[in-house]
């Protein structure tokens, strides 16, 4: 495969990849099928701005967040089911188990975790040691531009971490089991290494004093925009959006068996970053995975990091303190 | 079900060293057994021939010993139709009025979804602040193992039942 040139790199030169907007397949159908394909991510994310912006205090608040959630979760399995982007991309009976026990041990062990060892736990830590109280000054300013510089601070820290994950050793055997998934669908995202969800969760949002409300406003932002990331459905996706924030398009790319194209698209929501920092690729990709698109059992998944870890050290370290065999010319 | 089929007993341990279980009543948690009326006249190398593309995803070994084909997966790609079962056995025995497909699968999902409601509700009486979205998680998987259970020993038996039926179409996913 030839590849086709971005910046210094060649992209597709192991894997079909799509680079390229113009390149892109459009939604087919009629009129109505083409405009919601075409104005539904917009859309929602306008309703979901509203909404916790207006919404009254008796009803913002978090498990109102987590209803909206599941109930948006839902839908966008349904349009899955509607308008899927790769017939290779269906989801199964067995993909939708295995992905939803990653999103249960998330909500669980990896949560539980997060509070007593990761963020909140050394956040609370730093408060306490140093006494330097809490930034004040974030919660004068207007709501949205706090729930904005919320999502945007995680987001680049995100994109530090997963961009971290693809060039430090350590870091990439945990986010390697990730990169085994061979398909694209709601949910997909919480599929990998307990590890990794635990060093992806981690922020320094806590360190902020913001409102209630501008939380629920950032969380409401990240809903409504890096839920597309991984997703089997074609859009329409407005020129506007794709330049600003992360698609599935972007993602897909960055999943793709092609080696260099998966050395893009780092961030999680805001696209843009991957922008500044040279690193964005606009196209597609269908054929994504590890090892020609191996699927990893969810077994493997777990020890995986850990077998491979110990392999590699053992190596290196039999490559350090053994000799190299010496050539004994043949008699 | 076949009397013969349902009391053949579970092989519990690796192939070379076989230790006959038997769990007549719980396997039925993770085995789908089932038997298929051939329509059409059949010999077990015809009717093996039609079904040869689910056999041939990748990660599968196929053997064929007569009247009996053995299979086995090892990490089976997603869109693989036989995707949750690891191995199991097909046989065409005579029957009343012709013969008939016997399968016998075993499937390691069935057992793995089977299980994850107790590894939620262990969650939640391990760790009392995860209570809430552990027992939710334990629901999801029950409803989610009840209608496996029920769904793919459905769509596996159509994906037989269609390829036995129509030799065109059998040709026709194969080369698709």
């Amino acid at each position: 495969m030839d590849g086709v040139r971005v910046g210094n790199r060649l992209i597709g030169t192991q894997s079909p990849v799509t680079v390229g907007w113009e390149n892109v397949p459009r939604v087919e159908g009629g009129p109505v099928k083409r405009f919601v394909f075409t104005y539904f991510q917009p859309a929602v994310l306008i309703a979901i701005v509203a909404f916790w912006l207006y919404a009254p205090d008796s009803i913002a608040k978090a498990s109102t967040a987590i209803a909206i959630g599941i109930g948006f979760k839902v839908l966008l399995y349904s349009l899955e089911w509607v308008n899927p982007r790769h017939a290779s991309w269906r989801l199964t009976w067995k993909e939708l188990v295995t992905d939803l026990f990653y999103v249960g041990i998330s909500y669980t062990l990896v949560k539980y975790a997060g509070k007593h060892f990761g963020d909140d736990a050394i956040i609370a830590y730093v408060h306490h040691a140093f006494d330097w109280g809490k930034l004040a000054w974030f919660k004068d300013m207007p709501l949205l531009v706090q729930a904005f510089l919320i999502s945007f601070i995680f987001d680049f820290g995100q994109y530090w971490m997963h961009r971290g994950m693809h060039n430090w050793y350590p870091l990439w055997l945990t986010h390697s089991v990730h990169h085994y998934i061979t398909q694209l669908n709601i949910n997909k995202g919480a599929v990998g290494n307990p590890v990794e969800l635990f060093l992806i969760g981690l922020g320094i949002g806590g360190f902020f004093d913001f409102l209630p409300r501008a939380a629920l406003l950032a969380g409401g932002l990240g809903m409504a925009i890096s839920t597309y990331q991984h997703i089997n459905v074609r859009f329409n996706t407005p020129r506007w959006w794709r330049f600003l924030f992360n698609t599935t398009e972007h993602h897909s790319v960055h999943h793709s068996q092609d080696f260099e194209a998966s050395r893009s698209n780092y961030s999680g929501t805001y696209i843009f970053i991957d922008r500044m920092f040279g690193t964005c690729v606009d196209g597609e990709a269908e054929l994504l995975g590890m090892e020609g698109g191996r699927r990893m059992s969810v077994r493997e998944q777990m020890t995986y990091p850990f077998t491979e870890a110990w392999k590699t050290s053992k190596a290196a370290l039999q490559a350090r303190f053994q000799p190299a065999p010496t050539a004994v010319p043949a008699e | 079900m076949d009397a013969q089929v349902a009391a053949t007993p579970f092989y519990f341990a690796a192939p070379a060293e076989r230790r006959r279980v038997k769990l007549p009543f719980i396997d039925r948690i993770w085995r789908v057994r089932g038997a298929l009326p051939l329509e059409a006249p059949l010999s077990p190398a015809e009717a093996f021939d039609r079904l040869d593309d689910l056999f041939r995803a990748e990660g599968t070994t196929r053997e064929i010993d007569g009247d009996t084909l053995t299979f086995a997966k090892k990490d089976p790609l997603a869109q693989d139709r036989m995707a949750i079962y690891d191995r199991g056995t097909l046989r065409v025995a005579p029957a009343e009025g012709g013969a008939e497909l016997r399968y016998d699968m075993h499937s390691p999902s069935l057992l793995f979804c089977f299980a994850l409601p107790f590894l939620f509700l262990a969650i939640a009486w391990l760790l009392k602040e995860s209570r809430n979205p552990a027992f939710v998680f334990a629901g999801i998987f029950a409803t989610l193992y009840v209608a496996g259970r029920i769904l793919e020993p459905r769509l596996i038996r159509a994906a037989f039942r269609k390829r036995l039926a129509d030799e065109d179409a059998a040709a026709e996913t194969s080369a698709g």
